[in-house]
């Protein structure tokens, strides 16, 4: 393997198998599956309803921990309690509800952001930074994000996702509750964080479009991932 | 900090729920400020009853028969007075009880006896002595016995004993005031009043059956009810003539009856009791009989201890529902956050933090509700004061205070529950998979 391509890898999980009991039936989810996952990259991890496509997020940012298998960040593999760390280091979630605090205005909900890392200086100039980026005008940065429409609270929560600087973004169907329009938009967001801020961004989606996006789409199929485009 | 920042905004963004809160905090402080403050002011009004009334320990000899004309039922008032020295006896009071001859009045029983058997040579009485003939001698009447008037020496003619026994009353004049106290008056049955067609404010003479020469004349200044259910037998209550203690005791040569011992402290009425009997025992080296008398003090004490027991209900009641909607608001507030307890700890917070943010959350707006609580009861004391006051006669002469020192122990109560409902609930939730909150 190139050198280069050992920096690029930042995420790998290596025959790795999920279950869950539900009504006291156990569905197998994931059994022996691999998947790499490489800096400046976005990944489009797709399947039916069911598939494993938010398992296998909660499994890359450790929320989850798998019966089987490993998950390696940088090569290493994540013990239970480096777990805590690695979620606030390395990894930033998007949700499809994009999940925001709703007594925090827009510009705060990013900062806290920053704030749980521990980033003191500059925070607020960072948080307008990033929410400008994302196509939010300062006339909103001082909004409650209740009164913000759908798609400018993902593109705040992706901000916020951005704020403490993690290599990896995982987004769980960011465009669920979008319009085709606001789609987009996100969906070109995520390709720039990928291309341009050089993230790891993974994305589940049920999309096409978002797919088509995507530098590499993971399908799931029987349990394991199977690389459709790249 | 961070964790107060944003408790404070979001106790601002719900601030409906928060103004619901602390809105019912500012009610409890309120209503339990009231119950524990009337409680507290109807306890030092019964402890003002209880020093004004108190209670007494009647002591009589053991034998002693109110009727009877044994010396040997009397004791001396100097030997009673050395029981003063116990602790919780406040002052003693006596009554004294003296046998008498009417020299210028006759007794109830003496006006039967002539009456009804006329022409009986009554001229030895009933107990082997005659006086008769002397008597006649000196043109009092025929029908005469020796000693059948009972002298009665009391310092308050409504709680004498006997008076009391058969339900009497004042029907006429007065009863003994503390002028009176130091005068030869007397307060007379109403049959020995009409027998002897005695007008308030005759003066009458009477005699010691053993010595004549000693003689005490009185002033009738009242004329009691006559309730007794017979008049004809000698000792009978119609006989009775009360004069003042002080009065009765120079008639009965130092001598008393019995002992009243007076107490501000009915609490310890029993254990005084022991020790009265112990000592009196030991001071006269007779039997004694020691009756607790605090009627008075429980009549007047019931109305106040209603009060304060409904205000324990009430401060119980109101401290139980405060409790308890305090755990349950605290656990519904948390347990409605899970999701966004998810949020925060996939995004790496640390669970003290969230803990404490939650935990002020709740805190925050029950401290304001029981600050404003305070502060009301404070501005409105003293109207509180005047009506309960007004309410309440027992609480004449008790300055009613009002107490805001509740918020000192609610407030930390308060603290304590949501922090450990907080603790609880945050617990079960934290002991889930991160996944399993969002």
């Amino acid at each position: 393997m190139e050198k280069g391509m050992e920096k690029k890898e930042v995420l790998k999980m290596e025959q790795v198998s999920y279950s869950y009991v539900s009504r006291g039936e156990r569905t197998e989810v994931l059994e022996d599956a691999d998947a790499v996952f490489e800096r400046g990259k976005l990944y489009a991890v797709m399947g039916p309803s069911g598939s494993g496509k938010t398992t296998t997020l909660m499994l890359l940012g450790r929320l989850e921990e798998p019966e089987k298998g490993s998950v390696l960040y940088e090569g290493k593999k994540i013990c239970g309690q480096e777990a805590q760390g690695y979620r606030t280091w390395h990894t930033s979630m998007v949700f499809q509800a994009y999940n925001l605090f709703p007594y925090l205005t827009a510009r705060e909900n990013v900062e806290v952001s920053m704030e749980i890392v521990g980033k003191k200086q500059d925070r607020r100039k960072r948080a307008e930074e990033l929410l400008t980026q994302m196509g939010i005008g300062p006339e909103l940065h001082r909004k409650l994000v209740g009164k913000l429409s759908g798609g400018e609270q993902q593109r705040v929560a992706i901000a916020r996702a951005l704020a403490k600087d993690a290599d990896i973004v995982l987004a769980d169907e960011p465009t669920g509750n979008l319009d085709e329009k606001n789609a987009a938009v996100i969906q070109e967001l995520f390709r720039k964080i990928a291309h341009e801020m050089g993230k790891c961004v993974i994305v589940a989606t049920h999309s096409a479009e978002f797919a088509k996006k995507a530098d590499q789409v993971l399908r799931m199929k029987h349990k394991r991932f199977t690389v459709v485009e790249e | 900090m961070k964790s107060l920042v944003r408790s404070l905004k979001s106790i601002f963004y719900y601030k409906y729920s928060s103004a619901v809160l602390a809105a019912v905090f500012l009610i409890i402080t309120v209503l339990l400020s009231v119950a524990v403050s009337v409680s507290e002011n109807v306890e030092r009004a019964a402890k003002r009853l209880e020093e004004n009334i108190g209670a007494d320990l009647n002591v009589r000899k053991t034998e002693a028969e109110p009727f009877s004309y044994y010396s040997a039922n009397y004791f001396e008032l100097d030997k009673a007075e050395k029981l003063l020295d116990i602790d919780g006896i406040d002052r003693l009071e006596y009554t004294t009880m003296s046998n008498a001859t009417g020299v210028t009045v006759f007794s109830v029983f003496e006006q039967m006896i002539a009456r009804k058997m006329e022409g009986y040579d009554a001229r030895y009485g009933a107990y082997g002595r005659d006086y008769w003939g002397d008597y006649e001698a000196d043109g009092l009447g025929e029908a005469r016995t020796a000693g059948d008037i009972s002298l009665i020496g009391v310092f308050n003619l409504e709680d004498a004993w006997e008076f009391k026994k058969w339900g009497e009353t004042v029907i006429e004049g007065t009863g003994f005031t503390e002028e009176d106290m130091d005068r030869p008056v007397a307060v007379v049955s109403e049959r020995f009043q009409r027998e002897n067609q005695l007008e308030i404010g005759d003066e009458f003479t009477l005699a010691d059956p053993l010595d004549e020469s000693r003689t005490l004349t009185l002033e009738m200044i009242g004329v009691h009810s006559d309730n007794s259910e017979s008049d004809l037998e000698v000792f009978s209550p119609v006989n009775y003539i009360y004069i003042p203690a002080a009065q009765g005791l120079a008639f009965s040569q130092g001598k008393i009856f019995e002992a009243i011992y007076h107490t501000t402290d009915p609490g310890r009425l029993d254990e005084l009791r022991d020790q009265v009997e112990e000592e009196i025992e030991q001071v006269v080296g007779e039997d004694f009989d020691v009756h607790k008398e605090s009627r008075m003090y429980l009549m007047a004490a019931s109305p106040l201890n209603g009060i304060k027991n409904i205000c324990g209900y009430l401060i119980f009641i109101t401290s139980a529902v405060l409790a308890l909607m305090l755990v349950l608001l605290t656990a519904h507030r948390i347990l409605n956050r899970r999701t966004e307890l998810g949020v925060w700890l996939s995004m790496g917070e640390k669970k003290g933090t969230l803990t404490l943010q939650l935990i002020c959350e709740t805190l925050l707006p029950v401290f304001a509700g029981i600050g404003a609580g305070a502060a009301v009861v404070l501005a409105c004391g003293g109207m509180i004061g005047e009506r309960v006051q007004a309410a309440l006669p027992s609480f004449e002469g008790v300055e009613f205070v009002v107490n805001s020192g509740v918020c000192l122990w609610l407030a930390p109560l308060a603290g304590g529950l949501v922090a450990g409902t907080a603790l609880v609930a945050l617990g079960s939730l934290f002991r889930k998979k991160v996944r399993e909150l969002l």
